[in-house]
């Protein structure tokens, strides 16, 4: 029995020196990681990839008391720091940060990737493999934008409250469905439409413009209104990997229901008789493509079903009424078409078939798909496309169902 | 060769399901995916009934000798000679999957989890682990088993809820776009997988209930194939036919998109699938590893397995540490070498030996 | 007239104590070493004489110069014989000797003379008033009779003796069982004592089939044990491994019931408890209706159940006490707490120094904000951490009960919150470390608990080694060991594999109790319902209507 006892002594005593000597290969503290929080992508014109990675600042960030323990933290704690690296890959200018940043990055918190404008329109694929290859990159929290001007700028708006800019525009993200006038199209979402024939990317559009209510800074420590404010606005859209064209507000919109992917919005119309306008609240939407072909000739027939709300309604209107409310359901459901309408017409300008009437048309005919994809994006621009739309758009009208203008005549 | 306890027809199939489950749910999607494209769960349905003749066939023998494993009756059947190659073929078998599946383990492990540990390290923890389950006996695995598989099970289900809402039924179509030849071609491999529930040739001897093997046998197969459809049309309906081709592990990917919006908090927690897994993989080593290491004793007419653990356990260890260089190896092997290795041993081998009992019917008479 | 009988009887008492100390053979030197070693087998070989003067010379040798040794002469039926009464001073109580043997052998014997009996069973039948005799034949008996607090009745001329009832100690008296309190139900405990303890064993059980086995462990402490169950319930099997396993066990003293436990365990080295220590007398005869077996130990209020699965060592009788809801809810947490005191540091550790994209970015910043400027690796943290809780909570087991409270409030006050002031751990492991000793506090069986803190040692490190896969392969090993494990034979994850479906109605959640009709399914094979069917309450139906 000692014998036995010695063995597994020994035995515990060499696994667990086996267990320190070797020491936690992959162990890395969480407070010597840099965490990316966004990250942006440019190309120099020598043709190296420029990289901007942006990593907050946790003492800034975490609210409480332990912010302000380290003596000076709290006058100098900007909310982030951004490094700005040059290399002749997107690997090799991540590691070339190393020369600057004492942590380590770390790519898996990253939500927000931006490509330049100029990179995009040369193409993306060469840098994209390295984010569908990483381990640590989430293809499918990452959205991926496409800066209109500086990313510099847009990266470095500070922010009153402490917050930055990455953590910003997730949250505007994550609101998206106050409007669906901007894309925020997941990184699995590119990559996949990149490997189809019939369908091509597209991918938000992300701007730093001039703040209306921006103040002079008057004291260095004291927070101001700053110059510059965020904001996402429309699409840009993609043939094979290269920016051909953008989508404005409610053209992204009209892509957006093509996909479906509007999860809400505000639509204005004008109010039945022409008289005052409605302003609508979308709760969602419903859309089927199919295609037909006939003599040779491809037909795209898109039907939309939308659900909403009336918000506002401005002018002499009786909403408790069929009629009126019939009414209103006509004009929106023109005005989704109008914006669908809008969509497609831009897209088949650049030839890009973001809606992926090409996939749609190879699930219904695959033999004859295997004819013509190569040629799709030449032929899709001449593809008549069909809008129907169906809108509902009186569930609720709100805490009063007679405008004010008629009942205070 | 001394008595293993006994277990229930049930707890048979437990093991059946465990030995194909855990490496079969990571590679089958993008194997089969490649072939099949969107129509890899029809190539499923193919390689289920495949495997439902491997496995009937299996069970058939296998009760004709309700008292021994194929390693103990391959002999009078066979002849001495040629029935002890065909038991050392069996046993080879068994640990040629074992060793594959400790690579197949390691290979995720440190693409996704650990990159910077010596994969020895990891292997040594897993087969260390089973080699403890071997310790316990037929009994203990089973018992282990049960719950590792009703955890993975659920935890699987719980995946597929999840993602659920992303599936795309058109992604699915078009139906049967180049013809049946790659359907075919895609049910090979899954196939060849569902074939391994043949183990119920090791396991039939220590079955108190065996009036019920052939039956759970059969419905080992079918939860086998439940699961695998759920997982390939999981993965086809999320990330469509060439993203499921292209990525390594295509389950793993589409347990990374879990994502509740209401519940950012619950986002990437694969690490949790990691957990399952690295479960569901420990089970699957020790039901090949068990299977070789008993049938090794039988082959010796050794008394008791348990000697043969930890020998066993470290020349498996050292065959799959030299057997493949890389993943890229690792993943033609398992695509094209491995499916057909495996349906040889499971269909052909099997299959003779059940012919030859018809030939041989005197051989059936030491069994009872 | 009583009084003074009671008077003259004390005298005689308080005089038979003087002349027995005068020593046997004038042998008084205190200062002598030689003694003769008495072992009990050869004492039983000494049968008792007929003659009264060679047995107490006997027994006086064996007792040699005892001053508690107490042999009192006396004659009896008028001094037609001479008798003896012999028994250790202290541990009888007086007032019983006096009165049942005494005083009705001395002063209210009369022997009848014509029924032509002999004196010894006349004297037997009337006279000795003492519940519990026992006639012995040999000197072992006499002095094992003797020292477990009797007195020993010898008569001239007879070679037997009788062996009466007649123990009277100080004992602690019955209380509430300190490890399990509950808030409905009843708040007896178990003491020390091993008849109190079968009396109130008696009182929940009312069956002739509650059946106690009477046994003796220890050479020099002869540890009265008792083996309790209920015939027809209990397998007899189980019955039968049980003493077959408690009659190897031969050492020299037995102080707890530990030393049987340790004896009798199936895994010796396993750190699971593979029964149930106990000092709660409802739980033990709740136990027992189950169809298992328990062993009562003298000088301890912990009586040991067995066989006890996991799933056995997880129940509180309190689940029973309260309202089903309120017994699932108390149960679920149980079991949650269960994994959380085994993984919550191991898990936190991984998380944050391997797995550091499971968490919500906001939470990790935060996290990462804290451990800023802290010197250790998180896991050394957790391990000091833990250690540091482990010996502020063995203080404050320890410390009388005030000064323990003051230690735990300072320790866990002033030490914590200044440790986290100067930066040395960061308060997220304060409460990691915290929180997860305070859930072992849930466990029912404070044995479970104890393996519980055992094994988050080892699973910590793991998780500092290999991250989540560590704690992973951990949690595997610790649950392979558990399959493999048995108690008494049947699988200590009873219930959960081998699966029983009946069983699951008391396992994770309390079942209501009409569900729960069957005992265990690995015990009381025999004897399965507990309960006829259909007991389901409800409002009046209709044949109630009609009456």
């Amino acid at each position: 029995m000692p014998q036995r006892l010695i063995t597994a002594l020994v035995l515990v005593i060499v696994l667990l020196a086996a267990a320190v000597q070797a020491g936690c290969w992959d162990l890395r503290q969480a407070e010597d990681l840099g965490y990316v929080m966004a990250t942006a992508v440019d190309r120099t014109p020598q043709g190296l990839v420029k990289l901007l990675v942006q990593v907050p600042n946790p003492r800034a960030l975490a609210a409480g008391p332990r912010g302000g323990v380290t003596p000076g933290a709290s006058i100098s704690s900007k909310a982030f720091r951004n490094y700005e690296v040059v290399g002749r890959t997107i690997f090799d200018a991540i590691r070339a940060a190393a020369h600057q940043s004492p942590k380590r990055l770390f790519f898996a918190q990253n939500r927000t990737v931006i490509f330049s404008e100029d990179l995009a329109r040369q193409g993306l694929g060469d840098v994209l493999d390295f984010f569908g290859r990483s381990v640590e990159i989430r293809r499918r929290l990452n959205r991926v934008f496409v800066a209109k001007g500086d990313v510099r700028k847009i990266l470095n708006v500070p922010n009153p409250h402490g917050v930055c800019p990455a953590l910003r525009i997730d949250n505007i993200v994550r609101w998206r469905g106050q409007t669906s006038h901007f894309a925020a199209v997941p990184l699995s979402k590119v990559l996949e439409t990149l490997s189809l024939d019939g369908q091509e990317p597209f991918v938000g559009v992300i701007e730093a413009v001039a703040n209306p209510t921006a103040t002079p800074r008057v004291r260095k420590d004291l927070s101001m209104e700053p110059p510059l404010t965020i904001t996402l606005t429309g699409a840009a859209l993609f043939r094979q990997d290269r920016l051909v064209g953008f989508l404005n507000e409610p053209e992204t919109r009209g892509l957006l229901w093509v996909l479906n992917e509007v999860r809400g919005g505000q639509l204005v119309v004008p109010g039945p008789g022409g008289k005052g306008q409605i302003a609508a609240d979308i709760h969602g939407g419903q859309a089927t493509i199919k295609p037909e072909l006939t003599d040779g000739r491809i037909r795209m027939t898109v039907e939309i079903s939308v659900v909403g709300d009336v918000a506002e309604a401005e002018g002499p209107f009786d909403l408790s009424k069929p009629e009126v409310a019939k009414e209103i359901d006509r004009l929106c459901a023109a005005a989704v078409r109008r914006e669908v309408l809008a969509a497609v017409a831009k897209a088949q300008e650049v030839q890009s078939d973001v809606f992926g009437f090409g996939e749609a048309f190879r699930r219904r005919f695959p033999q004859e798909w295997k004819t013509i994809k190569d040629d799709w994006p030449e032929i899709f621009p001449g593809v008549e496309v069909l809008v129907k739309v169906d809108a509902e758009m009186i569930h609720h009208i709100g805490m009063i169902s007679k405008s004010r203008a008629i009942s205070v005549p | 060769m001394r008595e293993e306890g006994q277990i229930s027809a049930y707890q048979a199939m437990g093991y059946q399901v465990s030995i194909v489950l855990a490496t079969a749910i990571l590679f089958v999607p993008a194997i089969t995916a490649q072939y099949a494209r969107q129509d890899a769960w029809l190539s499923l349905v193919l390689a289920y009934l495949f495997g439902s003749l491997q496995v009937f066939v299996a069970t058939k023998l296998a009760l004709k000798f309700p008292r021994e494993t194929v390693i103990q009756y391959a002999p009078r059947v066979a002849g001495k000679i040629l029935g002890k190659v065909i038991g050392f073929i069996y046993i080879f078998y068994f640990f040629y999957v074992a060793y594959f599946v400790q690579r197949e383990f390691e290979a995720l492990m440190s693409a996704a989890y650990l990159p910077q540990t010596p994969i020895i390290v990891v292997i040594i923890m897993l087969t260390l682990l089973a080699a403890y389950v071997l310790y316990g006996g037929l009994e203990v695995l089973c018992r282990v088993n049960a719950i590792i598989l009703a955890v993975a099970l659920f935890g699987l289900l719980l995946i597929f809820l999840l993602i659920v809402k992303d599936i795309e039924f058109t992604r699915f179509l078009p139906f049967l776009e180049n013809g049946v030849g790659p359907v075919v071609l895609g049910a090979v491999v899954p196939g060849g997988w569902f074939g391994e529930t043949a183990v119920i040739l090791m396991l039939l001897p220590f079955i108190g209930n065996q009036g019920k093997t052939l039956k759970t046998s059969l419905l080992a197969v079918t939860i086998l194939f439940v699961v695998m459809e759920m997982v390939v049309i999981g993965a086809v309906g999320i990330m469509g036919p060439n993203e499921t081709g292209r990525f390594l592990y295509p389950t793993f990917n589409i347990a990374r998109r879990v994502t509740i919006e209401a519940l950012p908090i619950l986002e990437r927690q694969d690490a949790m699938f990691m957990m399952i897994w690295v479960a569901g993989m420990l089970m699957k080593l020790s039901t090949f590893f068990y299977a070789g290491t008993l049938g090794l004793a039988q082959w010796l007419n050794l008394r008791s397995y348990r000697i043969l653990i930890l020998p066993a356990g470290a020349v498996m260890t050292a065959l799959g540490m030299q057997a493949w260089e890389n993943i890229v190896e690792l993943k033609s092997f398992s695509g094209e070498v491995f499916p057909l290795t495996i349906i040889f041993v499971n269909f052909m081998l099997t299959g003779f030996l059940y012919l030859l009992t018809f030939l041989k019917p005197k051989s059936l008479q030491g069994a009872s | 007239m009583r009084r003074r009988l009671t008077k003259k009887l004390m005298d005689l008492l308080a005089r038979s104590k003087k002349s027995v100390v005068q020593p046997v053979d004038g042998k008084q030197d205190l200062g002598r070493t030689e003694t003769r070693v008495w072992e009990p087998a050869e004492l039983e070989r000494i049968p008792l004489s007929p003659d009264l003067q060679v047995n107490i010379t006997r027994l006086k040798e064996v007792f040699d110069t005892n001053p508690d040794f107490i042999v009192r002469e006396f004659d009896i039926a008028g001094g037609r014989a001479r008798a003896a009464l012999v028994f250790i001073k202290d541990l009888v109580e007086r007032s019983l000797v006096g009165h049942n043997v005494l005083k009705s052998l001395m002063l209210d014997y009369r022997p009848r003379e014509p029924n032509g009996r002999p004196l010894w069973e006349d004297m037997k039948r009337v006279a000795v008033t003492a519940g519990t005799v026992k006639e012995i034949t040999n000197l072992r008996q006499a002095v094992e009779g003797i020292l477990e607090a009797n007195a020993v009745l010898f008569l001239d001329g007879e070679a037997t003796g009788l062996v009466m009832e007649a123990e009277g100690f100080e004992k602690r008296p019955v209380g509430q069982p300190e490890t399990e309190a509950v808030v409905r139900g009843p708040r007896e405990g178990f003491v020390e004592c091993l008849a109190v303890n079968i009396t109130m064993l008696r009182r929940w059980l009312k069956s002739p089939n509650l059946q106690f086995e009477n046994m003796f462990f220890g050479r020099v402490t002869r540890t009265r044990v008792a083996l309790a169950y209920i015939k027809g319930l209990v397998d007899p099997g189980l019955v039968d491994e049980v003493r077959r396993r408690l009659r190897r066990i031969d050492i020299d003293g037995v102080f707890e019931s530990n030393y049987l436990e340790t004896m009798l365990r199936d895994s010796p080295y396993s750190p699971f408890p593979q029964m149930i220590a106990t000092e709660r007398p409802d739980k033990v005869a709740a136990n027992l209706l189950d169809g298992r077996v328990a062993i009562l130990t003298e000088g301890t209020p912990f009586v040991l159940v067995l066989p006890a699965g996991l799933v056995a060592l997880m129940q509180s009788p309190e689940d029973y006490y309260h309202f089903g809801h309120l017994g699932s809810f108390i149960r679920l947490l149980r079991w949650m707490a269960f994994g959380i005191s085994l993984l919550l540091p191991s898990l936190y550790v991984a998380v944050t120094t391997f797995h550091q994209e499971m968490l919500p970015t906001r939470l990790l910043l935060n996290i990462v904000a804290s451990r800023e400027g802290v010197p250790l690796p998180a896991v050394l943290e957790a391990l000091l951490m833990e250690v540091a809780f482990e010996v502020l909570r063995e203080a404050g087991v320890r410390l009388p009960r005030a000064i323990g409270q003051a230690v735990s409030i300072v320790g866990v006050l002033v030490i914590g919150d200044a440790a986290v002031t100067a930066g040395l751990v960061s308060p997220q492991m304060v409460i990691v470390v915290a929180f997860t000793g305070i859930t072992s506090f849930l466990a029912p069986a404070f044995d479970l608990a104890i393996s519980i803190r055992l094994l988050r040692f080892p699973v910590m490190l793991m998780a500092g080694t290999l991250g989540l896969f560590g704690v992973i392969s951990g949690v595997l090993a610790i649950f392979i060991h558990l399959a493999g494990l048995r108690s008494f034979g049947v699988p200590y994850l009873a219930g959960l594999v081998p699966f029983h479906s009946t069983d699951w109605k008391d396992i994770l959640v309390r079942f209501p109790m009409w569900t729960m009709r069957r005992r265990p399914a690995e015990l009381a094979k025999q004897n399965r319902y507990r309960m006829a069917p259909n007991l389901k309450p409800g409002p009046a139906r209709d044949n109630h209507k009609k009456e």
